[in-house]
């Protein structure tokens, strides 16, 4: 073993790979070497477990106990023959001699993770193959329960994760959300999930909140930063937040209107999208919810503008290229201004305040910024609500 | 005769009225104002200095045992405000904060209070803020268009209670502190005051001198400085001993405690009081009727602060009394 170590460190060097990158390619040179060797012993058996001897996963342990923190119950209804799993951020990587897997714990509403699958495979029949398939067990099924827990497993593809402050990177992200909905759009799903979503009661009762809060704080001594930039900026939230309702009911939302609502992807996070090439990949597509389409387009402007201090132009050519593929109408164009407008984060960080929910210098910080952002946000938004008027105008004049 | 009565008595924190908010005890009165306002359109930096341009007191009405004191005040505060343009507005998780924005913002349970445990959160202010003592220096140049300055000028009136020297009106403090991205709080605290000394004539008439010693607490705050305890008595009740020959006088007394809180941020210029009941017990007092008119003057005050939260009072009270009918001799 030592002889073939010295001889791959020596081929690096000469290859000119950093020190780093270096221990990590002889780390995994060792291990799948050695797994090879227990192969061949036969003291591995499918699912890259130990049959009695140590494997070198788990060298220094005297019982095989898979792979950290995930239950070995579920590797075993899988086919797959894992050579080596390691936890990850969000979920546990799982290689086999072939493939590499992604193994996710599901913990929200079951409903949410069968409606999304079944999602994923109209997607895929109707030709969208950006999302990395989930793969199905020995016996068919899309998901394993373990502990009142859900896992599924899908295929996984090392890649570069997206950047948000590269221009390009988002309009291809824009791009990549029109074709999903190009592809979507008649995807039915009433028979999973019988709450109809109503975003316009839930902005209401978030307003609400909003409003208890302050009406909690306003006969009281205000004790810390964040109670008094809560009480200095309330109101103009809470307008503002009246103000996007009006613009929604403006635009003609209706929830009962199924025409209006689709899945919506929800998850643009920089860590769920890997660019492989020029094109983009999700890692899975489980946080989906229902809502009105537009809502996917808001949640990727409202999370990559603030990094680009809401510059409009980049904001009008992300809106410009999803329309390539999908036109919006006038309501869209407001129902999309309608969501940009929601003060949606001044009623997170209350909640969390409220909540006791992380450090409280840290969400005074977060909200002082948010305050901040506003300023930016509003010029965007003026500006874009004028071209998008204008758009319309010379479109009526056409 | 000489009484020496021994306490430990709480005080509660009083709710803060914004404009103006009087305090009026037996010769003194301390009149607190206060003004708050979103006064500039960019985010504040810093409060940089307080000045009085004006600061006016006349007696606008008078009678035997109260005068109505009347007045203008000017106060110019300066600040500097940040570029937001140079500003770095996005956190580093800003995509996440948005992403887990949408979840929670769908899921979430709402706000509920009954388990929330605010005391916790109590911090000191990151804000700047501007203490002065006394009435702070006149500004020599007048402000322009432009400035960063804003200016309060408000009128303010109260009844001094009692008789005796009239000294001049007085600001104690002025306190500024930026209260928000956009906000400023400005408090000036003013006393009025009578000197009560007690006269050769009135030393006649004294029913009895209770030195009274007490230890108060405030138990939601905590005290940087004093600035004065106005006391009030009102309810008078006369009884008598008559095996004894002596008169018990009973009344309610408001005890006032105009303090600096130590916590910055926000109002500090606060107020603390309680009720209590007092009796005392006045010795040759028997007589036909009841006395008509009650006077206590207090004298050789002390507060010594014993921590942020306990302070010692003490203080003389001369009791005097006047019969209807002249005391017979």
């Amino acid at each position: 073993m030592k002889n073939v170590a010295t001889i791959l460190v020596k081929k690096a060097f000469k290859k000119g790979y950093a020190k780093s990158s270096l221990n990590a390619f002889f780390f995994l040179t060792i291990r799948k070497h050695d797994t090879y060797h227990m192969e061949r012993r036969g003291c591995m058996d499918m699912n890259g477990l130990s049959t009695g001897r140590r494997s070198i996963k788990n060298m220094g342990k005297s019982n095989f106990a898979g792979i950290e923190g995930f239950p070995s119950e579920v590797l075993q209804k899988y086919k797959i023959n894992v050579t080596e799993g390691k936890k990850e951020n969000k979920f546990w990587l799982i290689k086999s001699r072939e493939k590499s897997y992604a193994a996710w714990e599901y913990t929200s509403n079951i409903e949410i993770l069968e409606m999304s699958l079944k999602w994923q495979d109209y997607l895929r029949q109707n030709g969208f193959t950006k999302i990395l398939p989930y793969v199905k067990t020995a016996t068919g099924e899309n998901y394993v329960k373990v502990n009142k827990k859900n896992y599924y497993i899908t295929e996984f593809i090392e890649g570069k994760p997206l950047d948000f402050q590269r221009r390009e990177d988002l309009l291809e992200l824009a791009r990549t959300l029109a074709e999903i909905y190009a592809c979507s759009r008649n995807f039915e799903y009433e028979k999973i999930g019988e709450k109809e979503i109503s975003w316009l009661k839930i902005k209401q009762d978030r307003l609400t909140e909003l409003l208890f809060f302050y009406q909690y704080l306003s006969d009281k001594k205000l004790i810390n930063d964040y109670e008094r930039l809560y009480m200095e900026n309330f109101k103009t939230y809470y307008n503002r937040g009246q103000e996007a309702i009006e613009k929604m009911v403006m635009a003609g939302y209706n929830p009962s209107n199924k025409a209006q609502t689709i899945v919506l992807m929800g998850n643009f996070l920089e860590e769920n999208i890997v660019k492989i090439n020029s094109d983009l990949m999700f890692l899975h597509a489980t946080s989906c919810i229902k809502g009105p389409m537009i809502m996917d387009l808001s949640l990727l402007l409202c999370m990559c503008l603030p990094k680009h201090k809401w510059d409009w132009e980049l904001a009008k050519d992300i809106i410009m290229e999803y329309q390539k593929k999908v036109q919006l109408n006038m309501n869209e164009k407001y129902m999309l201004l309608a969501q940009l407008y929601f003060p949606r984060r001044f009623w997170m960080y209350s909640y969390r305040y409220f909540k006791g929910d992380g450090e409280l210098n840290n969400i005074t910080e977060k909200l002082k910024k948010y305050l901040y952002e506003t300023y930016w946000q509003d010029k965007c938004l003026n500006k874009l609500e004028n071209w998008m008027l204008e758009e319309e105008n010379n479109e009526y004049e056409g | 005769m000489n009484m020496k009565d021994e306490n430990n008595i709480t005080l509660a924190s009083e709710e803060l009225n914004v404009a103006q908010q009087v305090l009026e005890g037996e010769g003194e009165t301390w009149v607190i104002l206060r003004w708050k306002e979103q006064v500039s359109a960019e985010p504040i930096s810093e409060v940089l200095s307080a000045s009085a341009e004006e600061f006016n007191c006349y007696v606008d009405y008078k009678s035997i045992e109260k005068s109505y004191y009347r007045g203008q005040i000017d106060i110019v505060v300066n600040y500097n405000t940040s570029d937001l343009n140079s500003m770095d507005i996005a956190a580093k998780e800003v995509g996440e904060e948005e992403y887990f924005c949408r979840q929670l913002f769908y899921s979430g349970k709402g706000i509920e209070t009954e388990s929330f445990d605010r005391e916790q959160l109590l911090q000191e202010t990151g804000f700047s803020t501007l203490m002065e003592d006394g009435k702070p220096s006149e500004r020599r140049e007048k402000i322009t268009k432009g400035d960063r300055a804003w200016e309060v000028q408000s009128p303010w009136g109260a009844w001094l209670w009692g008789t005796g020297e009239e000294q001049e009106a007085t600001i104690k403090k002025v306190h500024v502190a930026q209260v928000g991205l956009y906000s400023i709080l400005v408090e000036v605290v003013i006393k009025l005051e009578i000197r009560q000394d007690v006269s050769e004539n009135e030393k006649q008439s004294i029913a009895s001198a209770v030195e009274e010693e007490t230890i108060y607490n405030i138990k939601d705050d905590s005290i940087e400085e004093v600035l004065g305890m106005p006391i009030a008595r009102g309810f008078w009740s006369c009884a008598y001993k008559i095996n004894d020959k002596k008169l018990i006088l009973k009344n309610f007394k408001k005890i006032v405690m105009v303090y600096v809180s130590s916590i910055k941020g926000g109002e500090r210029l606060r107020v603390a009081s309680t009720v209590k009941e007092e009796r005392m017990l006045i010795e040759e007092g028997f007589e036909m009727f009841c006395p008509v008119n009650i006077k206590v003057i207090k004298s050789n005050e002390e507060i010594i602060l014993m921590s942020s939260r306990t302070l010692l009072h003490r203080e003389v009270n001369y009791c005097m009394l006047k019969w209807e009918l002249k005391k017979k001799q």
